[in-house]
């Protein structure tokens, strides 16, 4: 049981970190990608590949990760964000199919569909941290780092120009803020976060294969933001938690184990319905998403 | 048997029903300016009633596609006016709608796996009336499944191209497309235009997705948006407010895609496709064909 709810919060954690940063774009700045999970996979698949193949440590390996994803987010974000609203959205979906693509087809690196195995567990300083306790205070540690950051930055003067931009986006130039500049570099810093998920993923569920970083799980976290609220740190953590949650309250309920994951999807995407209608601003937003 | 022609043949058999794919998919989507991602749940959902209907009821052929038709037609009307049509009213952004566009999708896949599974199937029952066999056309072989896919796609191509430019109800469409505001003032009644439209896009998504499946011998509960994004591809790459352009940009990346295959690893194709559709979008956002459209364009 004790070993349930550690696995339990080390997901939570994970998946909080990829969800703030992602709520970084929606809530903050309004622009919507459907790349997240692609940034988590690059995190993930450079972690697996440096740790495995070159016996990095934990750190070296994530910022190297966190290098890359940087550099993929900039290549996106750059020519993709002289386009707008649903073409910048396409723009994005294009970056995730390619990179899905990549994951599941140049199998020589990431071992395409058969999965990457034996990554190694996290080496800090040396030492391996592989107790589930141990792994979950990483995890928690990491995510708390992310949460404070993406908290800090909200209530930052750039935070400030985020919102302004969101806003007003004529406005927010007219008083002398580069648009653009602001958007890439959130969407890099997001971009950052998310990898640094993946490389904590894959150093803690040791076997990763590219469905985990299919489109539909890009799409699912943008429905999480919405349902926890846009704009909204806690709305993030909270609807994390639902999402995570559900499967595993339905447990104890008389459902066959078989439609679980169904169940919990249909329940996410009737909410995801109703919410969109009837409260943009989602569970605990502060803002109505346009 | 030349193996060239035999994988083009193969090639403009997918082709065609990718076509009728991006045809649908252009028509909601040049009119609504919305992603509309669950036009993907409307073709699997539609496919696999197709499916159902043969497998376990032996509903003949031509009825089961006709009630899977009719079925495509309803829900995507169904979508609009339930859906789309009170959010647009209530001034909600077209992102917005394509959220609960996304959500309307997870509703349909997942009770789609909870009643067929989630596995592949191949076809079964009536679904099967066919013969199985190629016919030896000397060079090639063709099946009587790629017979039906080119015809069915060419006389639809065809009779909706005489629809869209030669009866008043199309005009109407093309009118609506071109400026929706103006053509309200002119006294075309742009709501049923709208639905129209949605139920004709969603009947060729049906369409499409029986033909894909013939093509297959299968269905797969999946399959919805792996066959969107192709439709997205053609529509961005064949160009923005330029339905023809689309369903032929359909049907290259089907020919692309086979010929593609033969000579290197299938699954790169659709990798490389959406390259390529990122790469339009970053140097030619309007697509090759297209509308010029502005940057600043929501």
């Amino acid at each position: 049981m004790e070993e349930y709810l550690l696995r339990m919060l080390t997901f939570v954690s994970i998946w909080s970190i990829l969800i703030v940063s992602l709520n970084l774009q929606i809530g903050y700045t309004g622009l919507l990608s459907i790349a997240q999970a692609a940034f988590w996979g690059i995190g993930a698949y450079a972690y697996a590949i440096l740790s495995k193949n070159y016996g990095i440590d934990f750190i070296t390996s994530t910022v190297i990760a966190m290098v890359i994803s940087g550099i993929a987010g900039a290549l996106v974000a750059l020519p993709s964000l002289r386009l707008r609203g649903i073409y910048f959205l396409i723009a994005t979906l294009g970056f995730q199919l390619s990179a899905y693509g990549v994951m599941q087809n140049w199998i020589d690196v990431t071992r395409g569909p058969m999965g990457f195995y034996g990554i190694p567990k996290p080496v800090i300083f040396g030492t391996t941290v592989s107790a589930s306790t141990s792994l979950f205070l990483l995890s928690a540690l990491i995510a708390i780092v992310a949460i404070v950051l993406a908290y800090r930055l909200g209530r930052s003067p750039f935070g400030r120009a985020l919102k302004a931009i969101r806003e007003d986006e004529l406005a927010a130039a007219a008083v002398g803020k580069s648009i653009r500049n602001f958007k890439v570099l959130v969407f890099i810093f997001s971009a950052l976060l998310a990898s640094a998920a993946g490389s904590l993923f894959s150093a803690y569920i040791s076997a990763i294969d590219p469905f985990a970083f299919h489109v539909r799980n890009s799409l699912l976290m943008i429905a999480i933001v919405i349902i926890g609220g846009a704009g909204n740190i806690k709305g993030s953590i909270a609807g994390t938690i639902l999402f995570l949650g559900v499967p595993e309250l339905l447990r104890f309920i008389d459902i066959p184990s078989v439609y679980a994951g169904q169940i919990r999807e249909l329940i996410f995407g009737a909410l995801l319905v109703l919410v969109i209608m009837f409260r943009p601003r989602g569970l605990m937003g502060e803002y109505e998403f346009r | 048997m030349n193996l060239f022609l035999q994988v083009l043949l193969d090639g403009i058999a997918l082709g065609c029903a990718y076509a009728l794919v991006a045809l649908g998919y252009g028509l909601i989507f040049n009119i609504t300016g919305n992603f509309h991602y669950v036009h993907g749940g409307v073709l699997v959902a539609s496919t696999m009633m197709f499916y159902g209907l043969t497998a376990f009821f032996n509903v003949p052929f031509l009825l089961a596609v006709f009630i899977a038709i009719i079925f495509a037609f309803a829900l995507g009307i169904f979508v609009n006016i339930f859906f789309y049509e009170p959010m647009l009213r209530k001034g909600a952004p077209i992102l917005s709608l394509f959220i609960a566009s996304f959500g309307l999708y997870i509703l349909i896949e997942n009770s789609l796996t909870i009643v067929f599974g989630t596995r592949a199937v191949g076809l079964e029952g009536s679904a099967t009336i066919l013969p199985r066999r190629a016919y030896d056309l000397g060079p090639i072989y063709i099946t009587p499944n790629q017979i039906i896919i080119i015809v069915t796609a060419t006389v639809l191509l065809v009779v909706l191209y005489f629809f869209f430019t030669r009866t008043r109800v199309g005009t109407a469409v093309r009118a609506v497309a071109s400026d929706a505001d103006v053509a309200e003032v002119v006294g075309i009644e742009v709501k049923r235009v709208r639905h129209l439209l949605f139920g004709i896009g969603s009947g060729l998504a049906a369409v499409a997705g029986i033909l894909i499946a013939l093509d297959l011998n299968a269905v797969d509960p999946f399959m919805g948006p792996r066959i969107l994004f192709v439709g997205v591809a053609s529509v961005i790459i064949g160009g923005f407010g330029n339905v023809p352009a689309a369903a032929v940009g359909g049907f290259a990346v089907g020919v692309i895609q086979n010929l593609g295959a033969w000579q290197f690893s299938g699954e790169w194709q659709l990798t490389i496709l959406f390259a390529v559709l990122l790469l339009v979008l970053i140097v030619r956002p309007e697509g090759f064909f297209g509308k010029k459209l502005s940057r600043y364009r929501e």
